[in-house]
């Protein structure tokens, strides 16, 4: 059930009411019970007074007959019904009327009567001040409390009918005034907030009083002010934001477009140089095999010079090899997270540095390394390009090639070093460029696509990769992966 | 012959010369120590002992008196002070002093006044005046002022059995016609007085205790005005209230007849030899308003004799 605050407040002016009229006439009424009680009470010691007084004489001389009219006459008495005279040894000189009533009341008093101190004494003759008084007997009277009944049942009626009064009188006042100083006044407070939330802010609440209302509905006018301007700002900023969303979804359509359009341009560049590869590689085989034939079917018939350039013919026919399966190897470094798996890069180097058949004047050492997530055949690749350049290029009688990591934030930082004769500074980007070699003088005769590999491996997993190196010293790749738990977003897949 | 006279003369001015010293001896008590003890504070005590205390003055004898009050002091306390203050005789006013003089037995004589029925006092060292005015000086009294009324009536109890022998004698010697009645308890008053109200002239009031209470007086009192007789009171008190006559003590006279006892003790007497006495003189009270009621007439002369006349 829900209530108005003016209903609220006017709930608790008539329960205050309730409790202080009820309060009231419960004191009244008890007021009344103990005025007219003592009333009573008072009324019966009187006629008590009165018949001890009455009696005294009687009850010293025991004279019955007497008593009897006095207690006959007693019992007139309204509200006396039972009248009860007793001598001094308990002797039962009176008894008249009936105690047979629901509600009754019994007084006693004792009859005293004056007498000398003492008995033998001279004091009769004179006024002596030592007397003393006596009890003679006692009298019992039994009132009926029937008319006291009836005047405190007339007394709670009456207070009863005037409190319900003052109630019913109280409830149309507190009705009235909440209505008047607080439904009012609230009601149009409401009344104009609905205008306002349906929209309207041209809509001001009406003020009539001076008081917490009156300071609520100004303060809600100035409020609605500030919120029209406010609300016009931020129409004309939700404009603008609109403006800016649609020219960014222009601009995500294009960039979507574009990406499709270069990943499709990539999976055909992959595609073409995969084709290409395989195509090339046929007729370069043709060749090679050509010139096989002409060295075995003419050797012999060609001078010097001929045998020469036949020889460069193969040695080139294989240096094209070399490129067209770099090449191919370069194509097919993709990443697919389905072969990545929980991969101990120990073992892992154990079997790489196994299969790699690492001469005798070359150590290498492997400090402890993690365990990633990762594919197996990458990092197989990785670590076994980096120390096949490692080996390849030593040029020291006792090789040292070391690899570790270190924990970073949040990847590894992998380290090969060689103690081999290092690389110019000048190289050092270009090493890591796809058929990019050293000069002559300073690299064997290698495809230039190993470093390249490499690096394409790494930044597949979001990496990096570098080189420090000091010419005649040795070189260190660095390189970083990340510690496993990262979402990697794949470039391809 | 000679030597008898000779020795008769010897014998005769030996007793004159004993009778001499004995007779200035006698008259040599210049000053004595007396312990007072009052019943009470009562007014009427203290006149008595006014009256003693102007006897001796009178006297010229220097009294050296320790007071004591039954009401403020213990009996037993105070006879173990008069170890103390040695007094030569020990004066008791009021009933309640004598019965403490009685109670603690001492060789010191006591004198006491103011007790109403003394009896018979069987301790040879006491003596003294008491209240009661005897019957016949009543009656006398009353047949003088009131010739006419002839029947007296009277109720007594045990209490006053002996004054009631006494009334008796002194009614047939006076030529009264006396209606008396016995009665056990105070309650039976009422019926007997009924009974006796329409034969008698007058209502004779006794020293009895035992059947005037206050109530019973006020009773007796408005019954006389009903059934028309008089009422002789037991003192002026009576009077004021509605008897029609009273014959009280004087109780300063009483006082001063004490004193008289206690000089004569003084001056060697033994109290043994001293009978117990009754006041000697009478106040007189009237109260005209019952008279009036009564539809009697008192005569002025009487009136003058009056010591006081109440309802003027």
């Amino acid at each position: 059930m829900k209530f108005k605050i003016s209903q609220k407040v006017s709930l608790l002016f008539i329960a205050l009411v309730v409790v202080q009229s009820a309060t009231l006439g419960m004191y009244f009424i008890r007021y009344q019970q103990v005025t007219l009680n003592k009333e009573f009470d008072d009324k019966a010691k009187a006629v008590l007074k009165g018949l001890a007084v009455s009696v005294e004489y009687s009850l010293l001389v025991e004279d019955e007959q007497t008593l009897q009219i006095l207690g006959k006459g007693v019992l007139q008495q309204p509200d006396v019904i039972f009248c009860e005279i007793k001598n001094k040894n308990n002797r039962t000189l009176f008894e008249g009327g009936s105690k047979e009533r629901q509600y009754i009341r019994m007084y006693a008093a004792p009859v005293l009567t004056e007498k000398a101190s003492n008995q033998v004494s001279e004091d009769m003759f004179w006024n002596s001040e030592n007397r003393q008084m006596v009890e003679t007997g006692k009298i019992y009277l039994t009132l009926s409390l029937d008319s006291l009944m009836g005047k405190l049942n007339q007394a709670k009626k009456t207070i009863g009918l005037l409190v319900i009064g003052w109630m019913l009188i109280s409830f149309i006042l507190i009705n009235a005034v909440t209505k008047l100083i607080l439904a009012k006044p609230v009601n149009e407070l409401l009344k104009g907030i609905k205008t306002i939330a349906e929209g309207n802010l041209d809509h001001k609440v009406p003020i009539k009083t001076q008081d917490e209302i009156g300071i609520l509905a100004t303060s809600f006018n100035t409020m609605t002010e500030h919120l029209k301007k406010t609300m016009n700002n931020l129409n004309s900023e939700v404009a603008d934001r609109k403006k800016a969303e649609m020219s960014l979804e222009k601009l995500n359509a294009e960039l979507e477009r574009t990406i499709q359009e270069l990943s499709r341009s990539n999976s055909q560049l992959q595609d073409f140089v995969h084709i290409s590869a395989h195509d090339l590689k046929t007729p370069v085989r043709g060749i090679g095999t050509l010139a096989d034939w002409i060295i075995s079917d003419y050797g012999d018939k060609l001078d010097e010079q001929g045998q020469e350039q036949v020889r460069l013919l193969k040695t080139r026919v294989v240096r094209i090899n070399k490129l067209i399966d770099g090449m191919l190897l370069f194509s097919k470094i993709t990443r697919t997270t389905t072969n990545e798996k929980p991969v101990s890069l120990n073992n892992l180097l154990d079997q790489v540095i196994k299969n790699l058949k690492v001469p005798d004047n070359i150590q290498v050492a492997v400090n402890s390394l993690p365990e990633i997530t990762c594919d197996y055949r990458h990092l197989t690749q990785l670590f076994d390009i980096l120390i096949t350049n490692a080996i390849t290029f030593m040029d020291k009688s006792n090789g040292i090639i070391k690899i570790g990591c270190v924990e970073m934030n949040n990847f590894w930082k992998f380290y090969v070093s060689d103690n081999g004769p290092g690389i110019e500074q000048q190289y050092h980007e270009r090493i890591f460029r796809i058929f990019q070699t050293l000069p002559k003088n300073e690299e064997p005769e290698t495809a230039g696509v190993g470093l390249a590999v490499a690096k394409k491996i790494v930044e597949l997993y979001d990496g990096k990769i570098w080189i420090e190196s000091q010419p005649g010293k040795g070189s260190t790749f660095f390189f970083t992966l990340p510690c496993g738990h990262e979402e990697l977003v794949y470039a391809n897949t | 012959m000679g030597i008898i006279r000779k020795n008769l003369f010897i014998i005769k001015s030996g007793i004159v010369l004993f009778l001499t010293l004995s007779q200035s001896m006698s008259f040599a008590v210049q000053k004595a120590t007396v312990s007072v003890i009052f019943s009470s504070d009562a007014e009427p005590y203290r006149q008595s002992y006014d009256g003693f205390k102007s006897f001796f003055d009178e006297n010229k004898v220097a009294l050296q008196v320790f007071e004591h009050n039954l009401e403020k002091e213990n009996s037993q306390a105070i006879y173990s002070g008069t170890k103390t203050e040695k007094p030569d005789l020990i004066f008791a006013v009021g009933t309640r002093a004598l019965e403490s003089a009685l109670e603690n037995k001492t060789d010191i004589p006591v004198v006491f006044s103011m007790v109403l029925n003394p009896g018979t006092i069987a301790e040879p060292n006491v003596c003294g005046v008491s209240l009661d005015i005897s019957a016949e000086v009543k009656l006398k009294q009353f047949k003088t002022i009131f010739p006419e009324k002839k029947n007296i009536g009277l109720i007594y109890s045990p209490q006053s059995e002996l004054i009631y022998e006494n009334i008796v004698k002194t009614c047939k010697n006076l030529g009264f016609n006396l209606v008396s009645k016995k009665i056990s308890s105070k309650t039976e008053f009422s019926e007997v007085l009924e009974s006796i109200s329409s034969k008698i002239d007058c209502f004779l009031m006794t020293p009895d205790t035992d059947i005037y209470y206050p109530k019973l007086v006020e009773y007796l009192l408005r019954e006389s005005l009903k059934n028309n007789f008089s009422v002789i009171g037991l003192s002026s008190t009576y009077v004021k209230a509605g008897a029609l006559v009273a014959f009280d003590c004087d109780y300063k006279d009483i006082g001063n007849q004490a004193g008289e006892l206690a000089l004569k003790i003084l001056e060697d007497e033994k109290p043994t030899n001293i009978r117990c006495v009754g006041p000697r003189k009478t106040k007189l009270s009237l109260n005209l308003m019952t008279a009036k009621l009564l539809g009697m007439k008192i005569p002025p002369e009487i009136l003058t004799q009056a010591n006081e006349v109440f309802g003027k």
